[in-house]
């Protein structure tokens, strides 16, 4: 029970990590991005070529992470910027897209992506140390930095930011690009778990995306505890009850959650 | 040399055009107010100016063509713009909010610190309550916040939107004060919309008067 546990923290420490990318691009440029776990995916094909070439691992995925954010500042610049209300359904359109350039590259075969933290103790926490690094990074940048500053700005009033002469196209830009930076940590932590291939991030997403929804979507320390939870929810629904039953959890997470909230609410209001 | 020169300004919003050709020039160290009743045009003209709504015609800051350009380029121009609403950033701190306003001043972006507490010393109130999220000041001190805010952009041109709104007889009186000596001392253009006639008028250099879209005195 105690071991099931644990590996429930290890694959929750990967949704903690898309989920925190999927609450960056909403909090800072108001659009949940469909397409983040495709972003994700795409790092992962990046980080095994470069570990393919003969790169270290811990070379590579630093070198992955600032190749992802430019991917994401990019994919801001080139085609969000430019979807107006229409932006939902352009995240959805950039996953299509995502996903059937990856297929086309790479192809459709499933590969095997090598494993950092082989197996024991190191398996479960390497992983939540590498998502904690990134929480605590991150929470540096957006409290501490100028850059940070803008993001937080432009979250509570665009138009008052511009007036301060902030660029707001440019802060979009890079809230998508710490956005995927951090989604790549996410499918660079899976990879050697699942097979490195164009579907891999599918499930991963919408356990995601329950995870953010914990956090309202705002909130980076509430994605990272729905991550952690929905992690071990699965893995034990999964090994007690049937293995079938591991899908139907960030949905039934998704219903809870609000409820919950919900009902703290009328109390506090009684 | 003129802070601002504005020339045969038109604006409006799609079909219903409000500003029907204004000319205005304020020059440097000069507090102009625009005086007009609701519905003038008086927010329009603000707000052509910064570029938060499309205009025809010329308007020059310290001698920059601005007209046509974004609201954040027309800030980094050396245009401060309080709008009518203030526009904190109301999660941000209050010292949070005065940085942010520097990012409109050109690079290298020296003096921040410098700058902070010369806004001090004409809103020491804001001092008081450095560390506190913007949204949890009074209505007049998050006005004072947004002009601390924009003066932290060094302007060459500052627009107040009825900066009066909101304050008691007295404290409008001292804040029109303290608008006298930042125009003296920073050495900018002032301008003022308001309804509040008297107050502001004791410390304008001159007074226009807008009417229906068009500036009439």
């Amino acid at each position: 029970m105690i071991g099931q546990v644990f590996h429930g923290f290890g694959t929750g420490a990967v949704y903690a990590a898309l989920a925190l990318a999927l609450v960056l691009v909403h909090r800072f440029t108001g659009v949940v991005n469909f397409a983040q776990g495709e972003l994700a995916m795409v790092s992962a094909y990046v980080a095994w070529q470069l570990v393919d070439a003969g790169l270290s691992y811990w070379v590579a995925l630093p070198l992955t992470v600032a190749v992802a954010f430019g991917a994401g500042a990019l994919a801001q610049r080139l085609v969000m910027r430019h979807a107006g209300d229409a932006a939902l359904i352009m995240t959805i359109g950039l996953y299509v897209f995502v996903h059937a350039l990856a297929a086309q590259i790479w192809s459709s075969a499933l590969r095997t992506f090598p494993n950092p933290f082989p197996g024991g103790p190191l398996g479960i926490v390497g992983p939540l140390g590498v998502v904690a690094a990134v929480l605590a990074l991150l929470y540096l940048v957006i409290r501490h930095s100028g850059a940070g500053l803008t993001l937080r700005a432009v979250a509570a009033d665009p138009r008052a930011a511009r007036l301060s002469g902030i660029r707001v196209g440019r802060v979009h830009a890079l809230g998508w690009g710490l956005a995927a930076a951090t989604g790549a940590v996410s499918g660079v932590l899976i990879a050697p778990v699942v097979f490195l291939e164009p579907g891999m991030m599918g499930g991963v997403l919408v356990s995601a995306l329950a995870a953010a929804a914990v956090g309202g979507f705002v909130n980076p320390v509430g994605a990272v505890a729905g991550g952690l939870l929905i992690g071990v929810a699965e893995t034990l629904a999964g090994t007690y009850l049937w293995a079938d039953l591991r899908v139907v959890v960030p949905l039934a997470i998704m219903l809870v959650v609000p409820a919950v909230r919900l009902s703290a609410f009328s109390r506090v209001r009684a | 040399m003129s802070g601002l020169e504005v020339a045969g300004l038109r604006a409006g919003y799609g079909a219903a055009r409000v500003l029907h050709g204004v000319d205005l020039v304020a020059a440097e160290r000069e507090i102009v107010v625009v005086l007009g009743p609701n519905g003038a045009g008086k927010t329009t003209l603000l707000r052509a100016l910064s570029g938060l709504v499309a205009a025809r015609g010329a308007v020059r800051v310290g001698g920059v063509p601005v007209l046509g350009l974004a609201p954040e380029e027309i800030a980094r121009r050396g245009l401060g713009h309080v709008t009518e609403e203030r526009g904190v950033f109301a999660p941000l701190t209050v010292e949070e909010n005065l940085r942010a306003g520097a990012f409109a001043r050109p690079w290298p972006r020296r003096g921040v610190d410098d700058d902070l507490a010369r806004v001090f010393t004409y809103f020491p109130v804001l001092q008081a309550h450095l560390r506190q999220p913007a949204g949890t000041l009074s209505g007049g001190e998050q006005g004072m916040l947004a002009i601390g805010r924009a003066l932290m952009g060094r302007p060459r041109v500052l627009l107040l939107d009825e900066p009066s709104r909101g304050l008691s007889p007295g404290l409008t009186a001292r804040l029109f004060q303290t608008l006298a000596a930042i125009a003296g001392r920073e050495g900018g253009t002032i301008v003022v919309a308001e309804q509040n006639a008297r107050a502001a008028t004791q410390v304008a250099h001159r007074v226009r008067t807008l009417d229906a879209g068009r500036l009439v005195a």
